[in-house]
């Protein structure tokens, strides 16, 4: 198929930005830059602005890689957390995520990813070095490695397993079950089959 | 004899799929049989019911290749009884999009999650491949029998081969990067090594099990007392995988690939002690493929408790009518399912079902497809 081509070189260059985006094919993107064009100068000065910032002054936190605005972020600068437990994550996202959940009030740790040498990442392409400084230094006693359920995340937990088992504190992961509100006889076998292997007393199961 | 089995499909529908426009059958719950001349697309409802249980044709067709020439979807949808229960199961295909498997008008989270819901066994002329060509043809029939057996053996083959792509990635990483880091070689090999230890114990009492049968099946077959048996070939049979990767490592990264390990492992077949591929007649050959079918059939109906549903393709191409008519009455004396059958000549398949006396259906298929029906 032949690319129309656009009548602006202006419009042609939004289009092939914003056509970079995850999930937005060449369509989409003539569509978004259209609409950017019919909302009106402000709308997209606005727009080009918060993407401008979002480029030039969010910052990394040093601790746990979290985004950040300063050089340790507001999770990180909150001293009311509890120092104890550090919870790895693959990307910004777990941290949303598991804050939503309410039910963590420790700290994070964030690798920026997973093992996947078939996507060339290796270990030297995540924040996993300083994990067993910043666990010593800081009192931790547990670390809760919270990373995906699939073959790259096993293989990351793993290597980070091995990289703070020689300290003495609590290395746990997250309990894979039977998701809340679902019926067994739809739970999918492994699921399933783990939820049996790992079974809770009953006492466990009532807390909420 | 009537047999009404564990597993049994009702009715079919087509649309598009290969080289039928639109189709659809009723059946009977103990035999089918599809008569027709050669090209008129007999395979293909075999093939169909074959992907409604495995998601996947049996011919070494890809999925895109299932659609109709000129149309952009492919739909075959199959009601199935299932110890009581009514399963209607459909998979569709749209040109540039992803299959899609529902079961009772839900949608599958994952197309493995359907596999040993209806199991099935074909037995084809393409089974001759299991002889002449390489272990991923053997490994691949097993792989399919076990799955349909155990419900774990796909999840932790899946994980395996996964893993094993990632630790073939990452030697060529290395090398070309030029730093090999030993601790992520171990890291894959210590991952690897569970899920290759559940694989070669499944494989290894499947094949165990199976073996049981052979010879007498084959007996019933060709009336022959031949000594038929398989052997499972499997490095791990030394020792662990994360030993015999440790053992292999600089070979490994030399070759830039996992040398060793379950996804090597083989099947061998022998007659009388003797490699059947070498020793064995055409006829000792076609014989013992049937055997090793029925052999595996008869496994899965052990330990799942289910008979699967039987497709036997082109059957009069491997035994003459005694024989074919010694197989049928093997099948229903052990009590296996539900039967669909194809073959060119009305007379042989009559006289093949008039002799085992059971309620029979028969699609008589024209050139044209139109499809004549009539029951015994």
């Amino acid at each position: 198929m032949n690319e129309q081509s656009l009548p602006s070189r202006t419009l042609e260059r939004a289009v092939g930005e914003l056509a970079k985006l995850p999930g937005i094919g060449r369509k989409s993107a003539i569509r978004l830059a259209l609409h950017i064009l019919a909302k009106g100068p402000e709308f997209g000065l606005s727009l080009a602005e918060s993407i401008h910032s979002l480029a030039t002054e969010t910052k990394q936190c040093q601790r746990c890689h979290n985004i950040s605005e300063s050089d340790i972020c507001q999770i990180c600068a909150d001293e009311r957390r509890d120092s104890t437990r550090i919870c790895v994550v693959e990307d910004v996202r777990d941290v949303l995520a598991i804050e939503n959940t309410g039910q963590f009030k420790g700290y994070y740790h964030v690798l920026g990813g997973v093992i996947n040498p078939m996507a060339g990442v290796g270990p030297q392409d995540l924040y996993v070095a300083d994990l067993p400084e910043r666990v010593e230094k800081t009192g931790c006693e547990e670390v809760i490695v919270a990373l995906p359920a699939t073959a790259e995340g096993d293989t990351t937990a793993f290597y980070v397993y091995k990289k703070l088992k020689h300290l003495p504190i609590t290395i746990s992961a997250l309990a894979r079950g039977v998701a809340i509100g679902e019926e067994l006889e739809y739970a999918d076998e492994i699921t399933l089959g783990r939820s049996i292997l790992n079974r809770v007393p009953f006492e466990n199961s009532l807390k909420i | 004899m009537q047999i009404v089995s564990d597993v049994t499909l009702k009715s079919l529908a087509l649309l598009n799929f290969k080289n039928w426009e639109e189709l659809h059958l009723s059946f009977s719950p103990v035999v089918n049989c599809f008569i027709g001349p050669n090209g008129v697309g007999k395979t293909n409802i075999l093939d169909s019911i074959h992907f409604l249980c495995t998601t996947k044709s049996f011919l070494s067709t890809t999925d895109i290749q299932c659609i109709r020439f000129g149309a952009d979807y492919f739909f075959i949808k199959g009601e199935f009884d299932r110890i009581g229960n009514l399963e209607v199961i459909q998979v569709s295909l749209k040109k540039s999009e992803k299959k899609v498997l529902k079961r009772n008008d839900s949608n599958y989270q994952r197309l493995s999650e359907h596999i040993g819901l209806l199991p099935v066994i074909v037995i084809s002329p393409q089974d001759t491949n299991l002889i002449y060509e390489g272990s991923d043809e053997r490994r691949k029939t097993l792989d399919l029998a076990l799955s349909l057996s155990d419900g774990l053996y796909l999840h932790n083959l899946q994980r395996y081969n996964r893993l094993l792509q990632q630790r073939n990635a990452y030697l060529k990483e290395a090398d070309t990067s030029g730093r090999v880091q030993h601790d992520i070689l171990t890291l894959y090999d210590e991952q690897m090594d569970p899920f290759a230890s559940y694989i070669y114990n499944a494989r290894n009492s499947f094949l165990a099990a199976a073996d049981q049968y052979l010879s007498r099946f084959y007996y019933t077959i060709s009336s022959a007392r031949e000594h038929c048996s398989i052997r499972y070939q499997s490095d791990l049979a030394d020792n662990n995988l994360a030993a015999l990767l440790a053992q292999s490592r600089q070979k490994d990264r030399e070759l830039l690939y996992t040398t060793r390990g379950v996804h090597k492992d083989d099947l061998e077949m022998y007659i009388n002690g003797q490699p059947l591929k070498k020793f064995g007649s055409q006829g000792q050959q076609k014989s013992f493929l049937i055997a090793l079918k029925l052999a595996i059939y008869a496994v899965i109906k052990e330990q799942t408790g289910l008979s699967p549903i039987l497709l036997f393709d082109d059957i009069f191409d491997k035994l003459d009518q005694k024989r074919a008519s010694q197989v049928i009455r093997l099948v229903q004396e052990m009590k296996f399912g539900q039967i669909f059958l194809s073959d060119t000549h009305p007379e042989r398949v009559k006289m093949l079902t008039q002799q085992t006396g059971s309620h029979s259906k028969f699609f008589m298929l024209d050139e044209h497809q139109k499809i004549t029906h009539h029951e015994a």
